[in-house]
């Protein structure tokens, strides 16, 4: 508890006016998550939840976070569409692979014996609701990355075409897409480096590792995130060039 | 003529480019074909399920009043490997609505049995994912290479690299050996081998390089001087823990690895920015530096703290979802159940503000020194 006091603290000092905007908006991402645990956990339909709190959790984070203007709202089309389509994708997967409920090793902890996991919810559902809602922040960061670069080309140079445009705006995607996934991967390693060290105890065969259902819900975030945070690149480039005043073919 | 040549040129440069398009789709394509018929290669026994037949068998009270459906599938397949290929199997199978333990079967699964090779087993153990988990990396290579080029080829090369130094160094820590020593000097090669990989030798590079450094050992003093001045931390509500007799310093390393992504990230944008400042503008003062590098350290800060935030909220989505649907109530929750990972969310998050100001100051020291020596040698 401590640790969030500092947190907050420096926010503030270094963040100055515009660090408590993005505190305000953390705070409220972080509420409207447990809300979506809570809603979920109280029997509402898992995938209505996912998406309506997905679009809410966009909303505030470019609308308040950075305000209404054509950058966020081309950034929010551009998720809406990624997200959209990956959901279908990553709902295909989840039901062919089956990877909903409690992998191997949290089924064999201690405490979960003495819960009833008669919920009446699917947990095929839940996985998926995991999946999109994890990738989303990374999303949300590229596709207003993409978005804003774009914007200030066309503001210096407003004689570009949309080509151009959408080339320039590639450009700068490229340039962050390699650190984006980077932080995805170690974000994903870190938390999972305790099963590592679990998984190496327990005598698992590279069989039955490479097809367990706890090294594909790890792996499955992981690469949704990077494929939904290439593929809004384009999406975002395009859209973004297409609302700016002036491109209007 | 010179307009032909170029767009002969031109053709050709893009239909090589269709062509390296074309050689890798087909690459991705054999490997798929290939980890779909790679039973033969599997010393547990595979079937294939060729009839599913599934019935209701009953209905039980869930955790929240309303009906929970169980079902019952009957199970036919064939064996695809081993002494016992070619012969039909009968299973049966049990799972409920919520398919939390137990899980459902599509006829056309490929599973894995629970036997040894000559012993076909008794029940299945899990399904074969191994298909769908090569599509979905392919898929990433491809897209990687498609849209974002070169650079996506460098990201996939720096991963494989990341992936292979958290491997060896795995391997390397043995039951007894030192966690936290072998993890500070992974964390060095990973930092060393990523922001070479992405942005080449470079004195920016250094500068990041320097800064994510400092910024780790920086949270990791933070974490240390918490730790001892408050209530210590409860380790046993760490997820996976099992019989681990080491969490302090197995969680120790995991901080210090989920953060370094993101610290990096920063690092790198402030470094970036700044040398491109730097070399326009050589007679830009520090406290123009300053300005510049917290402008650009505001609008990372808030994105990069949400990402981590959702990476590290959903994971814990299904977990809460079961605990709260016995009873256990939301506060309690957060008090009893997660404190470790909102511990180490907290951190990582000082890590990315801490970030800013100190790759603002090492950058700049950094160019502003170099610019002035090679005033001097002229």
């Amino acid at each position: 508890m401590i640790l969030g006091l500092i947190l907050l603290f420096l926010i503030m000092i270094i963040g100055g006016d515009r660090g408590v905007i993005s505190l305000i908006a953390l705070v409220g991402n972080m509420l409207l998550l447990s809300l979506a645990i809570w809603l979920m956990a109280a029997g509402a339909p898992v995938l209505l939840v996912t998406i309506g709190m997905g679009i809410i959790i966009s909303c505030v984070t470019l609308f308040y976070q950075n305000g209404t203007n054509e950058k966020t709202k081309s950034a929010f089309a551009a998720v809406l569409i990624t997200m959209t389509v990956l959901f279908f994708f990553i709902y295909i997967v989840v039901w062919r692979s089956e990877t909903g409920g409690l992998n191997e090793i949290q089924a064999a902890e201690d405490d979960v014996l003495y819960y009833n996991m008669n919920l009446d919810i699917n947990m095929r559902n839940v996985a998926t609701a995991v999946i999109i809602l994890s990738t989303l922040g990374a999303v949300l960061d590229m596709a207003l990355t993409v978005t804003t670069s774009v914007y200030e080309v066309s503001i210096h140079k407003p004689e570009m075409k949309l080509t151009e445009l959408v080339e320039s705006g590639m450009r700068i995607g490229r340039e962050v897409i390699g650190t984006t996934v980077n932080t995805l991967l170690f974000a994903y390693l870190g938390e999972s480096l305790l099963l590592f060290s679990y998984l190496k105890m327990q005598d698992y065969t590279l069989e039955t590792l490479l097809n367990s259902k706890i090294l594909f819900q790890n792996c499955v975030s992981m690469i949704f995130g990077a494929i939904a945070c290439v593929v809004v690149m384009p999406v975002a480039a395009v859209l973004v060039g297409r609302h700016l005043p002036g491109y209007n073919h | 003529m010179k307009q032909i040549a170029k767009k002969i040129t031109e053709y050709v440069k893009k239909s090589k480019r269709a062509k390296l398009y074309g050689v890798f789709g087909l690459i991705y394509l054999i490997a798929v074909i290939f980890v779909m018929n790679d039973a033969w290669l599997y010393q547990t026994p595979i079937a294939k399920l060729t009839k599913v037949e599934t019935s209701v068998a009953g209905e039980s009270k869930s955790t929240r009043g309303t009906q929970e459906i169980k079902y019952k599938q009957k199970i036919r397949g064939v064996i695809l490997n081993g002494t016992n290929k070619g012969k039909i199997v009968d299973f049966s199978n049990e799972y409920t609505y919520t398919g939390m333990l137990k899980q459902k079967y599509h006829k056309g699964d490929k599973v894995l049995l629970n036997g040894s090779e000559n012993n076909v087993g008794s029940s299945i153990q899990c399904v074969k994912r191994d298909t769908e988990l090569i599509i979905l990396l392919g898929l990433l290579i491809l897209v990687l290479m498609m849209i974002a080029g070169k650079k996506g080829l460098l990201t996939i090369v720096t991963v494989g690299i990341n992936i292979v130094i958290f491997t060896a160094g795995f391997l390397k820590s043995g039951d007894d050996a030192d966690v936290v020593a072998i993890c500070n000097k992974m964390v060095i090669f990973f930092a060393i081998a990523t922001l070479i990989g992405l942005n080449g030798i470079h004195r920016k590079t250094w500068a990041a390089l320097l800064s994510t450094i400092c910024v780790l050992a920086m949270i990791m003093g933070i974490f240390d001087v918490v730790i001892s001045h408050s209530a210590e931390l409860d380790y046993s509500t760490m997820e996976y823990l099992g019989s681990i007799d080491n969490p302090d310093e197995i969680f120790h390393a995991e901080i210090l690895l989920s953060g370094l992504g993101a610290i990096m990230d920063v690092a790198v944008a402030i470094a970036v920015a700044l040398s491109e400042i730097v070399t326009k503008r050589p007679e830009v003062t520090f406290r123009e530096l300053f300005r510049s590098g917290r402008e650009i350290g505001y609008d990372i800060m808030g994105t990069m703290i949400n990402v981590l935030l959702f990476v590290f909220g959903c994971g814990l989505i299904p977990m809460c979802v079961i605990r709260m649907n016995n009873s256990v109530r939301f506060m309690t929750i957060i008090k009893l159940h997660i404190p470790c990972e909102l511990c180490r969310f907290f951190i990582e998050s000082i890590g990315i503000v801490l970030a800013i100001p100190v790759s603002i100051l090492i950058t700049s020291v950094m160019m502003k020194l170099t610019i002035r020596k090679v005033k001097k040698t002229c």
